[in-house]
């Protein structure tokens, strides 16, 4: 990853002459075809599917939550400006048909912007939708930009590395407890995407399965050996959901290192308190 | 094995809350009743010092406690107050189990840290809100507090999120001046 990065970084540099890019040669506005199903939440608890399809610049197609509110909706697509009219198949107070305008910018992955009610300007709330498959107009993939030292892979193995510093995984008796914590949490580990299906950032689950493999060990007498991880898995179980499954990628990210250091405080505490007793 | 393995756990999740149930017998049938205004809680081997006015139940299994400043405050899913929760973690549940249940609400901001609470000393702390903007929905601080080996209470902390910084070190007080007897810990 970073060998890549570098030979790009020293090509531009070596085309461009003294590493300054011109503003001339930065890309222009992204031009997208955003046809497909979207994932979208509306206001912060709304889920909606919008299903767009893009002919040019022309867009329509249809939004439902899946409960009974439906709309179609027609619009366009200008560079990575989205904006859209759906018409709801509910009514306002009035009794006039409800009508929302759907405006966002188009990212890799992610719409992003505001609607309001076309009647009432002023009623605003943000929307943001994920797509896992944005094209670009030539039908091209919309690659995101290539990951970078803070991918989550790196993230993992930077956790593993601190375990392993700290002597929580590898050091004398737990030796081999990290292979061991892997292979039985591996039925959570199944489960889990069983349900929640593989994450679109290949985000690496094997936290959980460490934590969920940890909260089954046992002491020589029959006692929970980390009892803090069995305390704690309904909130990592519930932390690695949002970390699979929250639209913005931030989010993803900032729930997924939370669970990491969480993961990383319950072992010290729970190996402290296990020295404690066997002293 | 799987299923071997889900039968274990179930019989010591089973046994969890029978011995709890038992280890309450000697005292008076107060499960999901609200007790107010006495000035001290216990339930599993943990005693709160409730500040004037609160008030507390127990759960009905297995030996957990709730104390909030108000009897209307103990129930409800969103608080209305602060709110502090002591569960004691005796079995770990089964991946099914976790996935069925598993709580979808929205959370926001998740900060993990560590703390001192009394005499337990770093302490994991996970603190997060249900509501993306700054002072609306509930912040919440879960604690998973080891006591001894092999005994964790999970406790957690509520209030709404609009008055979080006032009301959050009056909670985390209580909970640094609980008296443990780990003797009386189920299980």
């Amino acid at each position: 990853v970073f060998g890549r990065a570098g030979i790009v970084v020293a090509l531009v540099a070596s085309v461009l002459g003294g590493g300054r890019i011109p503003v001339s040669a930065l890309p222009s506005t992204q031009c997208y075809n955003i046809s497909g199903p979207w994932n979208t939440l509306q206001g912060g608890n709304r889920t909606l599917i919008f299903t767009f399809k893009q002919t040019g610049s022309a867009v329509t197609g249809t939004a439902t939550d899946g409960a009974g509110l439906n709309g179609t909706f027609t619009g366009n697509v200008t560079g990575d400006h989205v904006d859209v009219i759906v018409t709801w198949n509910a009514k306002r107070a009035d009794g006039s048909t409800l009508e929302g305008e759907y405006e966002a910018t188009i990212s890799h992955y992610t719409l992003t912007g505001t609607t309001h009610d076309v009647a009432n300007p002023s009623s605003h709330t943000t929307w943001t939708s994920s797509h896992v498959d944005t094209r670009l107009c030539n039908g091209a993939p919309s690659n995101p930009e290539p990951p970078g030292p803070s991918s989550t892979a790196e993230e993992f193995w930077n956790f593993l590395q601190t375990l392993s510093d700290d002597h929580l995984l590898t050091d004398g008796a737990a030796s081999g407890l990290l292979e061991k914590a892997l292979k039985d949490g591996k039925a959570t580990e199944d489960e889990f995407e069983s349900k929640m299906g593989r994450d679109p950032d290949g985000f690496d689950i094997r936290a959980l399965t460490i934590a969920a493999g940890l909260a089954q060990q046992k002491t020589a007498s029959g006692a929970s050996a980390y009892p803090s991880f069995v305390a704690v898995m309904p909130v990592l179980i519930r932390m690695t959901y949002h970390a699979h499954t929250d639209l913005d990628p931030q989010s993803r990210r900032n729930f997924m290192l939370a669970s990491y250091r969480l993961i990383a405080l319950l072992l010290r505490q729970d190996t402290a308190a296990t020295q404690a007793g066997s002293s | 094995v799987t299923g071997t393995r889900c039968r274990v756990v179930f019989l010591a999740a089973v046994i969890a809350v029978l011995t709890a149930a038992c280890a309450s017998s000697s005292h008076p049938r107060t499960a999901s009743t609200i007790n107010q205004p006495l000035s001290r809680a216990s339930s599993a081997g943990i005693t709160l010092k409730l500040p004037p006015g609160w008030a507390f139940r127990l759960l009905p299994a297995p030996g957990g406690l709730v104390v909030a400043d108000s009897s209307d405050n103990l129930k409800g899913l969103d608080v209305i107050g602060p709110r502090l929760t002591v569960v004691p973690s005796t079995s770990a549940p089964t991946p099914n189990t976790l996935i069925e249940h598993l709580d979808r609400s929205p959370m926001y901001s998740p900060t993990v840290s560590q703390q001192t609470f009394g005499r337990f000393k770093d302490v994991p702390t996970v603190q997060f809100s249900t509501a993306a903007k700054a002072a609306s929905g509930d912040t919440i601080e879960m604690i998973p507090m080891t006591v001894a080996p092999g005994k964790t209470y999970l406790v957690t902390l509520e209030t709404p999120s609009a008055t979080w910084s006032d009301e959050r070190g009056a909670l985390e007080a209580i909970l640094s001046a609980a008296a443990i007897n780990t003797a009386d810990f189920p299980g």
